[in-house]
């Protein structure tokens, strides 16, 4: 193990080792994976076959196909949306889905959010500056569907999200993000 | 401590609910390494569980003399790589990280703030950048393990890192 001892490094450090994880659930389903794996192949002849699975080699190859093609068709289907690039959530409540939006903005002294959920208004989402340095942080609930949005730097810059693919270039000339709220795919 | 090389042996052998004592150590770690590689919960633990499934199935190509947390993050790695290369070929952001709920119900504690914050700026660093950044920085793993797992050679690692650190300091740093 090594460390630099610099103060942007212990901030990364911290950060990443703070960070809450869903290790348990994902852990379980891990295991749940796992336990209906075939024993792991020993290359020598005559290799014990005992252990989880064993006795349902065939059963086995036929379900690992089923699940293959489901998994083929179900990732098929997700490609044609996408994960976040950046933190984001999904809990849905009657005022819609909290959404995290972040954008790192060195120099920037106010960053807002605009987007056809809040009108297009640069004082309607101001983000906050984050913890950990010149990330710009906002949360805000949106109704399903696909949303347009950007970010407006200092009251006057308007860039779209660099973590998120651009919309089609609008009738004001400026560019867009989109971003699609979605069911959960976990 | 039962030893990881005398863990796979006993999974090689048959005893395979020892392969869950390697996951129990190894899968949290693997778990953070991979949501800050490549950005969303799902994806993560889709590579984590990838990562993991290989390695079981391919253990007895697993050697001793190698460690085994390298040999597994050396599969995860590529793993990111593959989700990573998947995500360019997806044509829009959905939000769908149901793990982040609890995330951002609480998203004005620092700690959250800081986690969300990092994982932006890491968004914007070259995935190379990344992965270099990650494992020296918040992995805490020296160039020659980093060679291991990544593949590189250690100097073009270290320009990597110099150049990643360069830009986190640029996107991080209070101006």
């Amino acid at each position: 193990m090594t460390h630099d001892h610099d103060p942007l490094g212990e901030r990364v450090r911290e950060a990443y080792h703070e960070a809450p994880l869903d290790d348990e659930a994902a852990r379980a389903r891990l295991l749940e994976k796992l336990h209906r794996e075939p024993a792991p192949q020993v290359p020598a002849a005559g290799a014990s076959n005992a252990g989880r699975g064993a006795w349902w080699p065939a059963f086995a190859a036929g379900a690992l196909m089923i699940v293959f093609m489901a998994g083929a068709l179900t990732g098929w289907l997700l490609a044609r949306r996408a994960a976040a690039p950046v933190p984001a959530a999904i809990a849905e409540s009657e005022s819609g889905v909290p959404v995290v939006f972040a954008l790192p903005a060195p120099g920037a002294r106010i960053v807002a959010l605009v987007g056809d959920f809040n009108g297009w208004d640069a004082e309607a989402t101001p983000l906050h500056r984050a913890a950990l340095g010149n990330v710009w942080i906002a949360e805000v609930r949106l109704a399903r569907g696909l949303h347009t949005y950007a970010f407006v730097v200092d009251g006057e810059r308007w860039i779209p999200d660099p973590g998120a693919p651009l919309a089609p270039e609008n009738e004001f000339g400026t560019h867009t993000s989109v971003v699609i709220v979605g069911e959960s795919v976990s | 401590m039962v030893t990881d090389a005398e863990l796979v042996a006993r999974t090689v052998a048959g005893r395979t609910e020892a392969f869950d004592d390697l996951v129990a150590r190894y899968h949290e770690r693997c778990l953070r390494f991979a949501v800050h590689m490549v950005g969303s919960a799902a994806d993560a633990e889709d590579a984590v569980q990838d990562a993991f499934i290989r390695a079981y199935r391919g253990l007895a190509r697993y050697r001793e003399q190698q460690q085994f947390g390298a040999w597994l993050f050396r599969i995860l790695a590529n793993r990111c790589r593959t989700a990573l290369a998947a995500r360019k070929r997806r044509e829009a952001r959905v939000i769908a990280d149901s793990a982040a709920v609890e995330r951002s119900s609480s998203a004005s504690a620092p700690p959250v703030d800081a986690g969300i914050a990092l994982r932006a700026a890491l968004a914007a660093l070259d995935p190379e950048q990344r992965e270099a950044f990650l494992l020296h920085f918040a992995e805490g793993l020296g160039y020659t393990e980093m060679a291991e797992i990544t593949g590189a050679g250690e100097s073009a690692l270290k320009m990597r890192v110099k150049r990643a650190r360069d830009r986190m300091r640029a996107l991080l740093e209070e101006t």
